[in-house]
């Protein structure tokens, strides 16, 4: 008898979990709007534009996108059908941005931590050089200095 | 002495060149004064020709002008909205009012874009005024909020 009613309860608990599941899905299909692609793109472009990356030409392709959304917005009242091809036009280019500065992030060493990198080293190499300036080189400059000067005469008056 | 002097001006010409290398790496990062701007042209593109009078129902042909100097590249949305003398819009405040038409852009920083717009007016008035607001979109908040941008037009509006 527990066992029915343990049974009972698993099943309705997995019914819940199943719909609830199935709802979310279904919430996440309704709210992916072309603009929201294309919004998702931007967020992708802009991590590989802060991870120092030239993104100059994923702008214009998300222009490109945007611009079909605008187009597609106009006409949508008039001719669905033509916006809806528009829109389907506008987040094919949107995936293909998102991917492509997705790629840029992920492969190796970002510009942004090179130079980084590089500030830091050529400090390092600043910091190296004034503390040997500061022990070795007036050593060093005499050295120099009395080798040039190993022909002169110094005549007293 | 001499020592010291030689020890000095050595040390001055590294100082200098650390500074010029964070100056460097400062400066290549960001930008002074970010702003962002939206403006309208006239049917050439050009800062003239506007118009002044509008018939109900015909299309106008304008031109809108964006440019993006944030430091970053940035996705904008222009709203265009109708209001009147008495409607309120400054640089914080946007205009309460519906958008009549929308138009969106992405844009390098640095980069600017003119696109061609037809303007058609639905009802008659004297002193119809017609905004364009610049909005962008924050990615930190996924949102679009408003840049303080805007550009507008004053036009006499009648039935043919």
């Amino acid at each position: 008898m527990n066992n029915q009613r343990s049974l009972q309860l698993l099943a309705f608990v997995s019914l819940f979990l199943v719909v609830t599941l199935l709802a979310s899905s279904s919430f996440a299909q309704q709210s992916s709007t072309p603009l929201s692609k294309v919004e998702n793109a931007y967020v992708s472009v802009r991590a590989a534009e802060r991870a120092g990356y030239n993104v100059t030409s994923l702008d214009a392709s998300l222009n490109n996108a945007l611009g079909l959304i605008t187009q597609g917005t106009a006409i949508q009242a008039s001719d669905p059908a033509g916006a809806q091809l528009l829109f389907n036009q506008s987040e094919a280019i949107a995936s293909q941005v998102a991917t492509s500065a997705q790629g840029l992030t992920r492969s190796g060493v970002s510009p942004a931590s090179l130079r980084e990198a590089y500030l830091v080293g050529g400090l390092v190499a600043i910091g190296v050089a004034m503390v040997l300036v500061f022990f070795f080189l007036p050593t060093l400059f005499w050295r120099v200095w009395t080798r040039t000067r190993a022909d002169s005469v110094v005549f007293r008056k | 002495m001499i020592d010291g002097t030689i020890r000095a001006a050595a040390l001055g010409i590294l100082v200098i060149i650390a500074v010029g290398l964070v100056g460097q790496y400062y400066f290549v990062s960001n930008t002074s004064q970010p702003f962002s701007e939206v403006g309208i042209l006239g049917p050439k593109g050009e800062f003239n020709d506007y118009p002044t009078q509008m018939t109900v129902g015909v299309n106008y042909s304008l031109n809108l002008y964006v440019v993006n100097n944030q430091g970053q590249s940035m996705m904008y949305a222009v709203y265009e909205e109708l209001g009147n003398l008495s409607s309120i819009i400054n640089q914080s405040t946007p205009l309460a009012a519906s958008p009549v038409a929308t138009y969106w852009f992405a844009l390098p920083n640095g980069g600017n874009y003119t696109l061609p717009i037809i303007v058609k007016l639905s009802s008659a008035g004297q002193n119809v005024r017609l905004v364009w607001e610049l909005w962008g979109y924050s990615e930190s908040t996924a949102t679009w909020t408003y840049t303080g941008a805007w550009a507008q037009l004053f036009v006499n509006a009648t039935v043919l």
